[in-house]
């Protein structure tokens, strides 16, 4: 059963150079229990689409489109209503640990003001938090939780933001670029910590990164955004085997361990995309004729945007 | 720094008490020790001014008035032989209630404005952000006065103008604060987790925001009590029953260079204590504030 499923999404930010289009009819949906991850290098709408689904674009973007959570429209409806499913249903491990926990609140006070909302009672607090603490392999849990989060390394605090996302138990976790700036051994213990959520196989995960070997080690699924579009989702195994789409090949080759061919170009710019492929100009085979808008279609059991494919 | 201070500066880090680095910043600065010892003697002197002051403020002896420095009135007597020390403590009194009240409403209404403005965002702030432009680009003197001519004279008119002089500058400040932190990362965070707004307007981002307010709130109250005294210099604060520096310089001024005590010791007044709450807010700044170093500050 799809826990989310995206369609048509398409969000834009009026600027002074015109329409910035960040993200563009976006179709891909979330099953129940799987990691889907969204690949995609800065600027390319992934962070949006996170942000999106849980009402947190800034208030001059234009949405439109559908995000069904359980088979219910979430996307256009009010804040109150939203704010309901905050917290126990989806919730969000961002993007900067140490800029995402108050500076002036003791740790486990910030776990605990989570409970309070999905109405623990109060007498359980400091029990429920030291045993969340707990099973993210903090060694004192105690002390962390009567912690100020500066008094905490990087690590302990992306594992206590973590924490914070998971205590009320939500059914859908969204986490934005959870390894960005953290050292190796930080990171490597954030991926344990995604491969023991997808060995429990209960939560439903909505990964956005440009980690790509993060994303191969825990996806099922695995998008890859361009431009704003997706122009390639399918089962994770198979995209990052056998990409499809010329960008995906690209990205797959510029990787460590693949030789670390660097792709030639830039991406075009949001607020001026051209009428045909975005991709043309960098594309090592490209059409002749790039009149047409490639649109997503379906080949060997994924969806791909290349007319070539 | 020095090298021993940054020693015991890890010291404190490690003792893990809470509130030792403001403690640390403050034994760092020998100057604003004394600033807050003064400024505590002031605050007692305002509590106790009845039992401090040794004689009647308003008993008259016309017999001995104008009178230099004596063991009998330490500071002299004025123009009707009132006791000129009895008449700065209670007047003191008078400027701290009215001051210290104010300065308890106007930071209570200002932050509480200032804060739903900012947090609040779109029309509701644009409503507020040009009600304060209104108070603040009014002369506060200029209000004051209009106001006063209104009300008529009185500690709680006193109280209630200021009140309304003063409160657009603390909503002003806590707005501007909220705005800058309202978009930080943990305030999203904070709503992604499906915390109330209320909630996070109070507990995150309240005590985030505060510290400047306190700060202005401490010199401000400085600023109070110099501008309670130009009311009242200019007949236009306080009945002239009630003892207060600036009715007392005002009264004084015709005997001025006969007896100069009946205006400097309100003046030396009105001077020590502005000075002392406007090095306190100094102080209080520094302190909460680890970026600074004791160098160059008190």
């Amino acid at each position: 059963m799809n826990i989310l499923e995206v369609s048509e999404l398409n969000v834009a930010f009026p600027t002074r150079r015109g329409l910035v289009r960040a993200s563009q009819n976006v179709n891909f949906s979330v099953k129940e229990g799987e990691i889907c991850v969204l690949i995609g290098e800065t600027g390319s709408g992934k962070s949006v689409i996170g942000q999106a689904v849980l009402h947190l674009l800034p208030q001059n973007a234009r949405v439109s489109g559908s995000v069904r959570y359980a088979g219910e429209e979430i996307l256009l409806i009010s804040e109150q209503k939203f704010s309901r499913l905050r917290g126990h249903e989806i919730s969000l491990i961002p993007q900067n640990p140490t800029g995402s926990l108050d500076p002036l609140m003791r740790c486990g006070q910030q776990v605990a003001e989570v409970l309070d909302v999905c109405g623990v009672p109060k007498e359980e607090h400091s029990s429920r938090t030291t045993s969340i603490l707990s099973a993210l392999s903090f060694s004192d849990p105690e002390l962390v939780a009567a912690s100020y989060p500066h008094e905490l390394s990087g690590g302990m605090r992306q594992r206590l933001t973590t924490g914070i996302a998971l205590a009320a138990s939500p059914r859908l976790l969204v986490a934005d670029e959870p390894t960005k700036g953290l050292d190796y051994a930080a990171r490597k213990r954030t991926i344990e910590m995604f491969l023991n959520l997808k060995r429990r196989g209960t939560d439903s995960v909505l990964m956005i990164t440009h980690d790509l070997e993060l994303a191969e080690m825990i996806a099922d699924q695995a998008g890859v955004l361009y431009s704003g579009e997706l122009v390639e989702f399918g089962p994770a195994a198979d995209v990052f085997s056998s990409p499809l789409h010329p960008y995906t090949k690209g990205l797959m080759a510029a990787l460590p361990k693949n030789g670390m061919t660097p792709m030639p170009g830039m991406c075009p710019g949001l607020a001026q995309l051209p009428d045909g492929c975005y991709f043309h100009d960098r594309c090592p085979t490209p059409c002749e004729e790039n009149h047409v808008h490639p649109l997503m279609h379906e080949v060997c059991g994924r969806q791909v945007r290349c007319s070539r494919c | 720094m020095s090298e021993t201070g940054t020693v015991a500066r890890i010291k404190i880090w490690q003792s893990n008490v809470r509130g030792a680095d403001w403690y640390y910043r403050l034994r760092q600065r020998p100057g604003l020790q004394i600033v807050f010892v003064l400024l505590a003697v002031v605050l007692i002197a305002a509590v106790f001014a009845p039992v401090i002051s040794p004689q009647d403020p308003a008993a008259q002896d016309l017999y001995g008035k104008n009178q230099w420095m004596s063991a009998d009135h330490w500071f002299g007597t004025d123009y009707l032989g009132r006791d000129l020390f009895s008449r700065v403590v209670c007047g003191l009194q008078t400027s701290m209630a009215i001051a210290v009240t104010t300065i308890v409403i106007t930071f209570v209404i200002g932050t509480a404005i200032g804060s739903y403005a900012g947090y609040k965002g779109g029309w509701v702030d644009n409503v507020i952000a040009r009600v304060i432009d209104v108070f603040l680009a009014f002369p506060s003197i200029i209000l004051a006065l209009a106001l006063v001519t209104l009300l008529g004279s009185g500690i709680l008119n006193m109280i209630f103008m200021l009140s309304i002089v003063q409160w657009a500058s603390f909503a002003r400040l806590m707005r501007g604060q909220v705005l800058a932190e309202k978009n930080a990362e943990y305030v999203l965070s904070a709503r992604a987790a499906g915390l109330p707004g209320w909630w996070i307007l109070l507990k995150h981002l309240m005590p985030n925001c505060i510290m400047p307010v306190v700060v202005l709130a401490t010199m401000d109250l400085g600023h109070t009590i110099l501008t309670i005294s130009t009311l009242s210099f200019l007949g236009l604060g306080l009945p002239p029953s009630i003892p207060e520096w600036g009715s007392m310089i005002n009264a004084g001024l015709d005997s001025m260079r006969t007896a100069p005590l009946n205006v400097i010791v309100p003046g030396l007044a009105i001077t020590t204590v502005t000075l002392l709450f406007n090095l306190a807010g100094e102080g209080v700044r520094d302190i909460t504030d680890p970026g600074t170093d004791a160098e160059g500050s008190l």
